[in-house]
């Protein structure tokens, strides 16, 4: 790892704190009179009850390499499946429709998009989705994509439960509303909550809902909600890349443009490369996705859960996670179906 | 100003000059901070004694 990347990745606690914890707090405030059930709600509980496993599908890029979307409808998985906000079009358009979906970041507009937007069109232009790996479908022909996923979303929306983080913007709160998704909150750990000041504690102090380790993205927080609520001892894992396919352009990764504005010709050397023994390729991330691994890995290590990677692609490996391909998980004595 | 703050007591002046650098320096490791939080991740966390679930204290009402 290059020093550049090696000195962000120390401070990436600290810069992922400067950079949502505010934001998160007021749209905590803004989201409150809409915050009615929690995730520990008998509903969420009852829809995994003596489903044997969960799959989590994240929009990592692997997702649109490996479609792993048509895999398990084509298997008939009985199993629960979480979708992130950012897989949920993608899912959707290839027949998956997902038990729940997790929403997690606080970002005024952007993950509304993932839900479809009604207010697109009065929105400031935003190249993000013509930019972003995660679902590329989206990223041409916005305006008609924008009124297709609007569609799929509100037709399947009352089938999938939202599990959504007290900090999304309120402009989410309202997509899963309109789409008539049932709406389950949560708050995340944003700091430790026995020590004075603690904002997480304020945030608990405010709405009373159960907290929960985010692991700092939606992915890592999909796969907590699968053990640690949902109980399973069994989740596997699918577009959890937590880092780029060999050959993305960087101008093509999620963190780009800021970096090319923070380091100017020396962006290159915010990336890191990472070889995958699984698939004996070398991958490549940038800071905040290696955290996020990082974090995953620590996580991983400190759950009773067993941990299935089946992304075939990406960052994510080593102690704590099992990698395998998703064929293999589907079959019906691989997923060792047990609850808690 | 700069009396109100400096207090009741002498400072010697070596170490006033490096009072005066170490808050240039603290401004701008703040200020490096702040253009770097760009890069940030989707949300702060932090994981306590392997607690992935946290329902407040005792006799604290979670809502379900």
């Amino acid at each position: 790892m290059k020093a550049l990347a090696a000195s962000v990745v120390k401070k990436m606690a600290r810069l992922s704190t400067l950079r949502s914890a505010e934001r998160s707090l007021a749209n905590a405030k803004d989201n409150f009179p809409h915050i009615e059930r929690s995730l520990l709600d008998p509903e969420v509980l009852r829809a995994a009850e003596g489903r044997g496993s969960a799959i989590v599908v994240c929009a990592g890029p692997s997702i649109h390499i490996q479609n792993p979307a048509a895999a398990i409808v084509a298997s008939g998985y009985r199993g629960v499946t979480i979708a992130v906000d950012g897989a949920l079009g993608y899912c959707l358009r290839n027949g998956l429709v997902p038990d729940y979906v997790m929403i997690l970041d606080p970002h005024p507009t952007r993950v509304a998009r993932w839900l479809g937007d009604p207010d697109l069109e009065k929105r400031d232009d935003d190249d993000y989705f013509r930019r972003q790996e995660m679902d590329p479908y989206l990223g041409v022909n916005e305006r008609a994509k924008n009124r297709e996923l609007i569609e799929l979303v509100d037709r399947h929306g009352p089938r999938i439960k939202a599990i959504a983080s007290t900090s999304i913007a309120l402009a989410v709160t309202r997509r899963c509303l309109s789409a008539r998704m049932p709406l389950y909150w949560w708050n995340p750990l944003l700091d430790d909550f026995e020590k004075p000041g603690s904002m997480t504690r304020a945030l608990y102090a405010q709405n009373r809902m159960p907290c929960m380790v985010s692991g700092g993205n939606v992915g890592s927080a999909a796969w907590v909600f699968a053990h640690q609520i949902l109980g399973f001892d069994t989740v596997a894992l699918v577009g959890m890349d937590f880092g780029y396919a060999p050959g993305t352009p960087i101008q093509n990764t999620q963190y780009y443009k800021e970096i090319a504005e923070l380091f100017g010709d020396k962006a290159a050397d915010a990336f890191i490369d990472v070889y995958n023994p699984h698939l004996k390729t070398t991958w490549f991330t940038d800071p905040a996705y290696f955290w996020y691994r990082q974090s995953f890995l620590k996580l991983a290590r400190a759950a009773t859960c067993r941990t299935v990677n089946c992304t075939e692609g990406g960052t994510l490996f080593g102690k704590g996670v099992e990698f395998t391909r998703l064929a293999t998980f589907l079959e019906p004595s691989a997923a060792k179906p047990r609850r808690k | 100003m700069g009396k109100l703050l400096k207090g009741n007591y002498e400072l010697g002046k070596g170490k006033n000059k490096s009072i005066k650098r170490a808050r240039k320096k603290d401004l701008t490791a703040k200020f490096e901070e702040s253009a770097l939080a760009k890069l940030g991740g989707s949300l702060c966390f932090v994981m306590k004694k392997n607690t992935f679930v946290w329902k407040g204290d005792e006799g604290e009402g979670t809502r379900g």
